[in-house]
């Protein structure tokens, strides 16, 4: 045993110990706890050390599940940090598809039930392409070299994998599919947990779209459908009709040299603020309340609100949005930045963020709403209920 | 007269204890029930800003080539990346060591200080202004940041009203002995709960140093960092707080660090923390007080933050009080006053973190066994009552003759990697 393993023994023991030992020092301290309890000293002439040498071992009792795990640790290593996590909204995709196509190289060409290595030991159904009769159940995980294509009602019980397109007919359900091509989920389909495809992936109307619903190209959603995180390039409510020019941003008007406070250098409004339709606000902004934008305004952004925001329609946003409050964006309205709110985040028909080409965010942690035609190029997410209205 | 000052003065360390006991539970019921603020690490965008990475160092040769490593290896552009490493005026084999690492990559740019006081503001100071990045980002060389640390922290700064960040820590040798996993539950408990509740409860996240970051044009107008602060984080903090930006807690953004192995190197660093935070707490205090950007509940939470290396202080005077009194025989001040007193002072073991917010923070971290060592902190508790008392005192002397500071640099452990 190191000696640096005595300490807390050591410690604890000698804590302990102090009581009795400061009993038998002081001796007021004996004659203290007899007069507490006279009839007890008087009937019983050791109570009072009795009752020290309790007062000791209950101060000791606390440290003796500590001292087990010094000395027989069960929880000593470090938190486990994930030094390789990054941010990829797509990555649950991603690693499924890389763990399937090992799988399939490893078991060579042939068809049928076998078994298959992914994460762990599993039971597949293999096929080249695969067309499932109307109401079919599989039990099987699923991988399918070529295209995947199910009738109504069918349900997928483990997980799914298509080298080509999916399709999943109406009704459906699934735990989760990931393909390489363009995925189709017809109207009323139920996602347990996630999709995926490398391709575009088309959503038909009240599809349940589970813990996330990603593509590598453009993501199409039909009306109610209910979602918590998208990706697509971009991902659209019903009826898109493409995106509008942003115009030019207002130029912002350079920093003073010296900086005091905040206002110095930003638009800062220490409570709400109206602005007027048609307004031009050049400098990023921060309102201590809520911001109401009247239609056409343009704000150079970011913007930065401690309560809600509403744009009127037509306003455009060159920068961010971060609100605590909830956000409208009005019909037509365009932000080429990221909306990241605390609380509920409403696009209006024709609303955009974002723009081709770039990737951005539209967070809403309580709720999302999505008209049709609004649109957002990147990422979307909700811890509560996303829905497309 | 007296026997009363001392009675009164009892009873004010009490009230003291009480205030920083609702404030911890407030903050524990926060992470355990109550609402949980999203945080800008969530976004996903294509557009980083330009980013400074600086790592300040004297003679950092045993840990230096894995903290450069670990950043070259983060995910971010590379052509909106630099990396500082910070020679300050080291003397052992620091410096080679970092010529050789930006040899091999043109990302490392180290910075070889020789003139000018040694210490990380002065050091910081004269990087920031060969530094280009919109953004800076410090870490220790001690420091271990996950893959997509970078960019997490730097996402934080779209919002225009975030003037600072900081990212979580984690102790990485908790196995070397008792004291390293005492400060890995004293760091989780002031982490998972105490920083992220402020975050969530909109108060006053403090910046720590390392594993964050902060807007350099922001830093520079504003003077850069005070070299005489020991505490150039906290000094940090409390001016950008009271001129109106936020300073915000990034939870996820964690970062393994080095603690102190021998209870020497632990004093002699939470020594310099106290002083350097007193020394904060007598510059800082007016001007959070008047300023007019911060709301009653974060001028009452930078208050107490302010005060946190303040209170053992106070607690200790306390208890020499409440001895006296004992043997004066006026310990009566009102019934049951001295377990209100010690229950308040067991309520705050550990890092000024009590064993409520400690526990809580072992749950949410989902680990369960070490929760057991919660008692031993009473012996480290101890440590800091003393080491924070006279790192106060250092302050209170380094205020009145306005004197200069020497940095004093934490030990390292590591064993020289080679390579």
């Amino acid at each position: 045993m190191r000696a640096r393993h005595l300490f807390p023994l050591i410690c604890a023991a000698a804590l302990a110990a102090a009581g009795p030992v400061a009993a038998r020092a002081v001796p007021a301290a004996v004659d203290s706890v007899a007069a507490t309890a006279p009839a007890v000293a008087a009937a019983f002439p050791g109570a009072p050390q009795l009752l020290l040498f309790v007062f000791a071992l209950l101060i000791f009792l606390p440290f003796v599940s500590g001292l087990i795990e010094v000395y027989a640790p069960r929880d000593r290593y470090p938190l486990p940090v994930n030094i390789h996590y990054v941010k990829d909204p797509r990555y649950l995709g991603k690693s499924s598809r890389r763990l399937f196509a090992e799988a399939m190289a490893r078991i060579g060409d042939e068809d049928g039930v076998s078994g298959l290595i992914l994460s762990r030991d599993e039971t597949a159904r293999i096929e080249h392409d695969l067309e499932v009769p109307e109401k079919t159940r599989i039990e099987h995980v699923l991988a399918v070299r070529g295209d995947l294509k199910t009738a109504a009602f069918c349900r997928l019980v483990r997980d799914a994998w298509s080298g080509g397109d999916a399709a999943i007919g109406e009704g459906g359900a699934l735990r989760t599919l990931v393909c390489g091509g363009d995925m189709v989920l017809a109207d009323e389909v139920i996602v347990q947990r996630w999709v995926d495809c490398e391709g575009d992936l088309r959503v038909g109307a009240g599809c349940r779209l589970g813990h996330s619903a990603t593509a590598g190209g453009r993501l199409d959603l039909g009306a109610g459908v209910r979602f918590s995180r998208l990706f697509g390039a971009p991902v659209a409510g019903p009826d898109y009709a493409g995106d509008r020019d942003p115009g030019t941003a207002p130029v912002a008007p350079p920093p003073p040299d010296e900086v005091r406070t905040i206002a110095d250098v930003l638009d800062y409004h220490a409570k709400g603020l109206a602005l007027a339709s048609g307004a031009v606000a050049a400098a990023p902004m921060v309102v201590r309340g809520d911001l109401d934008c009247g239609e056409g305004c343009v704000l150079a952004g970011p913007v930065r609100t401690h309560g809600a925001v509403k744009l009127g329609a037509g306003c455009t946003v060159h920068g961010d949005i971060f609100a605590e409050g909830p956000v409208e964006l009005g019909p037509d309205v365009l932000v080429l930045g990221n909306v990241f709110s605390q609380d509920r985040v409403t696009l209006r028909s024709g609303a955009r963020i974002g723009h081709p080409g770039a990737v951005r965010s539209l967070i809403g942690k309580r709720s999302i709403r999505l008209a049709a035609d609004s649109a957002v190029h990147g990422y979307v997410l909700t811890e509560g209920e996303g829905v497309v209205k | 007269m007296v026997v009363l000052v001392l009675k009164i003065y009892v009873v004010l360390v009490v009230l003291v204890m009480s205030v920083y006991a609702a404030r911890h539970y407030r903050f524990t019921r926060n992470r355990l029930v109550g609402d949980q603020r999203l945080f800008y690490h969530d976004i996903v965008d294509s557009d980083l800003p330009r980013l400074s990475v600086l790592v300040p160092m004297y003679n950092e040769e045993r840990v230096a080539r894995q903290a450069i490593e670990a950043l070259l290896r983060c995910e971010y552009p590379r052509d909106r990346l630099e990396i500082i490493p910070i020679d300050d005026h080291c003397d052992d084999g620091t410096p080679q060591l970092l010529d050789a690492l930006a040899a091999a990559d043109p990302l490392v740019k180290p910075l070889h200080r020789r003139d000018g006081p040694r210490g990380k503001p002065a050091a910081l100071n004269e990087a920031l202004t060969v530094a280009v990045g919109d953004i800076v980002l410090v870490f220790d060389a001690d420091y271990l940041p996950s893959r997509g640390a970078l960019r997490d922290l730097a996402l934080s700064f779209k919002d225009p009203e975030v003037g600072a960040v900081m990212g979580r820590v984690v102790p990485v040798n908790t196995r070397s002995n008792l004291l390293t996993r005492l400060l890995d539950l004293e760091r989780s408990g002031g982490y998972q709960v105490d920083q992220q509740a402020r975050h969530n409860l909109r108060l006053m996240p403090q910046y720590g140093g390392t594993v964050g970051g902060f807007r350099r044009e922001l830093v520079l107008a504003l003077g850069g960092f005070d070299p005489r602060a020991l505490a150039e984080d906290t000094d940090l903090t409390f001016r950008l707080c009271a001129r109106g930006w936020k300073v915000v807690y990034a939870n996820r953004v964690e970062c393994y660090e080095e603690v102190p192995e021998t209870w020497q190197v632990r004093a002699r660093q939470i020594r310099r923390w106290s002083r350097g935070h007193n020394f904060t707490m007598f510059k800082q205090l007016g001007p959070l007080l008047r300023s007019k950007y911060l709301n009653r509940a974060e001028k009452a939470d930078g208050f107490l933050l302010l005060h946190i290396y303040t209170v053992p202080v106070i607690l200790f005077t306390g208890i020499i009080d409440s001895v006296i009194l004992f043997f004066l025989g006026e310990m009566q001040i009102f019934d049951s006053l001295l377990v209100f007193l010690f229950v308040a002072t067991y309520n705050s073991f550990g890092n000024f973190a009590p064993f409520y917010q400690i526990g809580t923070a072992t749950l949410l971290d989902g680990v369960t066994h070490r929760v057991r060592l919660l008692p031993f902190l009473m012996f480290y508790f101890l440590l800091n009552i003393w080491t924070i008392s006279s790192g106060f005192f250092l302050a209170v002397f380094d205020r009145l003759r306005d004197r200069p500071v020497e940095w004093e640099k934490t030990d390292r452990f590591r064993k020289v990697v080679a390579k």
